[in-house]
């Protein structure tokens, strides 16, 4: 496994990218905001949005997300307003948020905004269909877990961004192992298996059929394992998917690290390219 | 049902189940009107129950059937798509509405003018649709004559210099970075696409030696994060485009306050013209509906249902999955009592489904899968079986059924027209059998209402003034034939040697065929002798 360069935005010209990661704090804003730059300088309109649990975040805490003129975004109309950048609306999604309704809206100059999720996956669809109506490519700051829509669009891929320090080492090199797990789930074919329509936790494991027949998911972010509990799951069974979920690549964040000894530790099967940090220099 | 000619309700309590007991859903989201005004509308599934308003409804499809077929497949298609773009009025005036509802205004006349030079002028003329809101649309313009909204620099006259000072400012601040990166791209660091980056200490070090521009944090043990520094000039340009904005915003509010109450004053008339086009919409959907199945156009007068070939479409698609014939279905319902026999596996419940699914979807201004359907309009229309009442607890089968029927009495005054699918079945033959008879005869002292009554209770008293009608049944000879153990080609044999015509009922009468079927169906043959033996004990 080697350090790859960062990929080139046009690659991603017409298609969805869902910015994702372990948890919080991983550098998934930062990462958008990267993008969205690398983007405009490639010329291509860039659509922001966000998609997640964010109940638990104070909208003080969320990152505001840096816009030029031409640049799409989708928040409550009061923070367009607000941001500076004289929106020029676009769409209005039926979502509202305390900050009024959802809208997707144009930056006629620059600024800063923060960005507001729509509700459900079905506001996720409703919101990223509009986007593409009106960016070159839509850059998604996501959870993980709600990238099931990413399936509906042919062309889409996320990216894993992961941060890992001295401290968290040992952590981090467990969560790229945990995706490479997940990302070989090999797809349904005419063999049996369980279906699971559930998420599958440590819970519902326990309560299927105790055979070697595969659990059959739709896709891998409905695994909710633990990086040990997958392991032993998958030494007695396999997990099949009924959609694989592309992946564009492992984002590293390395801080009091070096390259080599993680690129010791992570796993040499790894299908995925790895990353660097884009402003490194 | 609602009656009220006005205002029409969708099925309540007495609709509810006589439809979902005509599985009428399974054929009402086949289609559906694109605008979301219309959509709201046909969601609500309204049952009207005046006939000139539902003569006029079926005018309307007769209407679009013709005018739309005139239309060219291209412009149809662009009809469509600003139908579909169509989006809901405000519901109410307000005296500040949000942008964003501003915009739904502005969209709303955007695709409604565009849809108006589509639309067929017979069309514009039968459902008067004239344009409205001319003022408003080039005010709500004066941004572009877009989809889009904003608040546009000759909104307000002092706007203009605001924006102009704030973009003077930008390109103040943003001259001032190019300078920043130009010497810092000068010392080796190119900051020209990223806000930042991460260098090694030695290069951090030296880049804040030589120059002001930068602030330098600490990032790791062997690198450091550099990033533009402010400048004190910068950070006075910035506070003084904080001022502009918050004035901008100001002002932005004056004139979405002033739009606002434009658009109030016009709010009434524009939701006339939605409602017109909303009729259009829904009218359009029941051409389409028309055009897809073969349907044809009820005809409404004072007599009880009749029709010829009818196809009760939930029961078509069943047959189709399950590789079964469907045969049409006739029946003229001359009187206001009706008693339908027939076999086990006979039709009878399809009947009375064929019945209530033609007469609501006549009553909901649908055309009808038929040759020809003709029918009064009633005031109420009740399933009463198995189904009824399903949510009320301590009745048993039979409580509910009486239950049911209690209720629905005072309704049989005005008109009603009312199925019964095996009353009384759960309880003893004689009564079951005493209390139908009963019924048929109590009933026919409501002229305005028909009542329809699927049994097997043969033992019921035939009178004068109801109708009795059988299924034709079982071809009882050709069934021998059958020899298979597979479960779906025994279905299809009872189906192939099953009569569904109904007729009436005359000379001496069938047995159920329920040992047959049985028997066919795979109970053991030895139980089959047995119960043969009972019956002509």
């Amino acid at each position: 496994m080697l350090f790859e360069p960062f990929p080139c935005i046009s690659a991603f010209k017409n298609r969805v990218l869902f910015v994702t990661g372990p948890s919080k704090n991983t550098g998934k804003t930062t990462c958008l905001n990267y993008l969205a730059m690398q983007a405009r300088r490639a010329h291509l309109t860039p659509a922001l949005m966000s998609v997640g649990i964010d109940g638990d975040r104070q909208l003080s805490q969320k990152p505001a997300i840096s816009m030029t003129p031409g640049d799409c975004a989708l928040s409550g109309e009061q923070l367009l307003r607000m941001s500076g950048i004289f929106p020029e609306l676009l769409e209005i999604l039926p979502d509202r948020s305390a900050f009024g309704r959802l809208c997707l809206a144009r930056a006629q100059r620059s600024g800063s905004v923060v960005l507001v999720s729509p509700e459900g996956n079905a506001g996720v669809m409703r919101a990223v269909e509009k986007a593409r109506e009106h960016a070159d490519l839509v850059l998604v700051d996501g959870a993980i877990n709600r990238m099931t829509q990413i399936t509906s669009w042919p062309d889409a891929a996320f990216l894993y961004v992961v941060r890992a320090d001295t401290s968290h080492f040992e952590a981090a090199v467990h969560q790229i192992e945990h995706l490479h797990l997940l990302l070989s789930c090999p797809l349904i074919d005419s063999t049996p298996g369980i279906a699971c329509d559930e998420p599958l936790t440590k819970a519902r494991a326990g309560l299927l059929p105790q055979n070697d027949e595969p659990i059959d998911l739709l896709d891998f972010t409905k695994v909710f394992l633990q990086l040990g509990e997958l392991k032993a799951l998958l030494k007695r069974r396999a997990i099949r998917v009924r959609h694989r979920i592309s992946c564009a690549g492992i984002v590293l964040w390395l801080r009091g690290l070096s390259r080599a000894r993680v690129q010791q530790a992570l796993p040499d099967s790894l299908s995925v390219p790895v990353f660097a940090n884009p402003y490194e220099i | 049902m609602d009656c009220s000619s006005q205002a029409i309700a969708g099925p309540k309590m007495d609709v509810k189940e006589a439809w979902a007991f005509a599985r009428l859903d399974a054929f009402w989201q086949l289609d559906a009107p694109y605008s979301a005004a219309a959509k709201e509308d046909w969601d609500q599934k309204k049952i009207y129950c005046d006939s000139a308003q539902l003569d006029a409804i079926y005018d309307a499809v007769d209407c679009l059937r013709e005018a739309m077929d005139q239309l060219e497949e291209v412009a149809r298609d662009r009809l469509i798509f600003h139908l579909k773009r169509l989006p809901p009025l405000p519901d109410a005036p307000s005296e500040c509405f949000e942008m964003a509802e501003i915009l739904q205004v502005k969209r709303f006349l955007y695709h409604a003018h565009a849809l108006l030079k589509l639309l067929p002028e017979r069309a514009q003329n039968f459902f008067q649709i004239r344009s409205v809101g001319a003022d408003l649309w080039s005010r709500l313009a004066l941004g572009g004559m877009t989809e889009s909204f904003y608040v546009a620099d000759d909104y307000h006259e002092e706007l203009p210099e605001i924006r102009s000072k704030i973009k003077e400012i930008d390109a103040q601040i943003e001259k001032m970075r190019e300078a920043a990166r130009a010497e810092l791209a000068s010392l080796g660091l190119d900051l020209a696409h990223q806000d930042f980056a991460v260098a090694e200490i030695a290069i951090a070090q030296k880049l804040l030696q030589n120059s002001r521009i930068v602030t330098v944090e600490p990032f790791d043990a062997e690198r450091s994060l550099v990033r533009l520094a402010e400048q004190p000039e910068g950070l006075l340009l910035r506070a003084k485009r904080a001022a502009l904005i918050e004035r901008e915003s100001q002002l932005e509010s004056q004139v979405l306050k002033q739009l606002s109450k434009e658009i109030s004053c016009v709010l009434e008339e524009l939701r006339k013209f939605e409602q017109k086009l909303s009729a259009f919409d829904c009218a359009f959907c029941r051409a389409r509906f028309a055009e897809r199945f073969l349907l044809v156009r009820p005809r409404l007068q004072a007599q009880a249902p009749h029709f010829e070939e009818a196809r009760f479409y939930p029961c078509m698609q069943d047959c189709q999955k399950l590789q079964l014939d469907y045969k049409p279905l006739s029946w003229n319902l001359d009187r206001s009592v009706h008693v339908l026999f027939g076999s086990n596996m006979g039709g009878k419940t399809t009947a009375l489904q064929t019945v209530i699914f033609l007469q609501l979807l006549a009553q909901s201004g649908l055309y009808v899968p038929a040759r020809f359907f003709e029918t009064r309009v009633y005031r109420h229309c009740r399933y009463v079986g198995a189904l009824t009442g399903d949510s009320w607890t301590g009745l048993s089968g039979f409580g509910c059924e009486i239950h049911g029927l209690v209720n629905a009495w005072p309704e049989f005054e005005e008109g009603a027209l009312v199925v019964f699918d095996e009353f009384a079945r759960t309880t003893s033959s004689r009564e079951a059998e005493a209390l139908l008879s009963a019924l048929t005869e109590g009933l026919s002292e409501y002229p305005r209402s028909t009542f329809i009554f699927s049994t097997h209770f043969k033992g019921l008293e035939r009178n004068e003034r109801a109708s009795f009608w059988r299924t034709e049944g079982l071809d009882r000879a050709a069934l021998d034939a059958v020899q298979s153990s597979d479960l779906s080609e025994r279905l299809r044999a009872i189906n192939r040697c099953m009569r569904y015509g109904i007729v009436r009922e005359e000379g001496e009468l069938r047995e159920s065929d329920a040992l047959r079927i049985a028997q066919v169906l795979g109970l053991p043959q030895e139980i089959v002798d047995r119960a043969q033996r009972a019956l002509t004990k």
